[in-house]
């Protein structure tokens, strides 16, 4: 379990509860401290590696436990105050990061060997600006598909979704006949 | 975090929020988008807390999970078992503190198939409400020795691990 006191920590159960202090551990660059209110996620890849990302100094940060813990820079544009964070490994084994920017797009950072940015507002064309305080959910479907979910300052839930080689946008709130509409985080 | 979303083993999709109203809703795919107010669905459901994270998950039994928090800061699962039920499992597990007004959670199932809900208690601490077939709470801060309390706010990740590779690794290079 990953939680954050400026620092990033994790509480792990072997046979019995311990901590660590994750970004002390880092040591091959130094990780930055998690700006306030930074949100958090973790995945693990197939090749048993543990991935933290976090947002330090408005950039989007990986720890990345081997047989130790580093730290890299994800790079991309910079993170809005309170961005929600998605990350998850794709079944081609790419590795991918969501987040929300300055601008109120939704970014990709893709790691394909190397760690690329996307901007997936703009490549989905249509897709409306996410709102600040949106909540963030990245996943891959079992047809291959890749989703992140968010809401725009109307208050729909939206779907970035990739199939056939291009993102496109999905507004779900009116697709589902009815919905009513969604709170923001401070709501 | 106000949002989650999963693919359920039917290859369903589920894209759950908390509404204007605090009722928590699902988006469902099942080849066209459809809405299902779970709040009503559950029977004697509280409305969400205005603000409340969410966390939802499949367990291998193929029921559905969605956790939040109600204006009590107590934890609530909403669980589908063929039709949706509402658990307080601030209630269920005895001596279990009420969430911190602002907690994040976090929810998941470990491969012994025990049921884990992370929240941050008013003192900082987090915590644990675990089902081991019943509901049970554990102060996580105060049993890892030394573990310094999380920020008012601060978010919650589950990070899956292969336990048996880390203790080897922690056994070898001891970091605490």
């Amino acid at each position: 379990m990953i939680y954050i006191n400026t620092h990033v920590y994790e509480l792990i159960y072997t046979d019995h509860w311990a901590y660590n202090d994750v970004t002390k551990a880092a040591t091959s660059a130094t990780a930055p401290p998690a700006d306030q209110g930074s949100a958090l996620a973790g995945y693990q890849t197939s090749n048993n590696n543990e991935h933290v990302i976090f947002v330090g100094e408005y950039h989007v940060n990986e720890l990345v436990y081997t047989d130790h813990w580093a730290n890299n820079d994800l790079g991309g544009p910079n993170a809005g105050t309170g961005s929600g964070l998605a990350g998850y490994q794709s079944s081609n084994n790419n590795e991918h990061v969501n987040y929300i920017g300055f601008d109120n797009h939704v970014h990709e950072l893709v790691y394909t060997g190397q760690w690329r940015h996307n901007d997936l507002t703009t490549a989905a064309n249509g897709a409306p600006p996410a709102d600040p305080e949106s909540g963030l959910a990245g996943y891959q479907t079992s047809n291959n598909n890749l989703h992140v979910n968010y809401i725009s300052v109307d208050h729909h839930v939206h779907e970035l979704v990739y199939t056939d080689d291009q993102w496109r946008h999905n507004d779900l709130t009116t697709a589902a006949n009815g919905a009513p509409p969604a709170a923001l985080s401070s709501q | 975090m106000a949002l989650c979303a999963y693919q359920t083993s039917n290859n369903y999709e589920h894209v759950i929020y908390v509404g204007l109203d605090n009722h928590v809703h699902e988006l469902i795919y099942t080849g066209q988008w459809r809405h299902n107010d779970l709040t009503t669905a559950a029977k004697g459901a509280p409305p969400a807390a205005p603000g409340s994270a969410l966390a939802g998950y499949q367990t291998s039994n193929n029921n559905e999970h969605v956790i939040f928090k109600g204006a009590n800061n107590h934890v609530y699962e909403l669980v589908y078992t063929g039709q949706w039920a509402c658990n307080d499992l601030t209630t269920a597990a005895k001596g279990a503190p009420p969430a911190a007004p602002g907690s994040a959670l976090a929810g998941y199932q470990s491969p012994n198939n025990n049921e884990h809900v992370i929240f941050e208690g008013a003192n900082n601490h987090v915590y644990e409400l675990v089902y081991t077939g019943q509901w049970a709470c554990n102060d996580l801060t105060t049993t890892a020795k030394g573990a310094p309390p999380a920020a008012p706010g601060s978010a919650l990740a589950w990070l899956p691990d292969l336990e048996q590779q880390r203790a080897r690794d922690l056994h070898q290079h001891p970091r605490l």
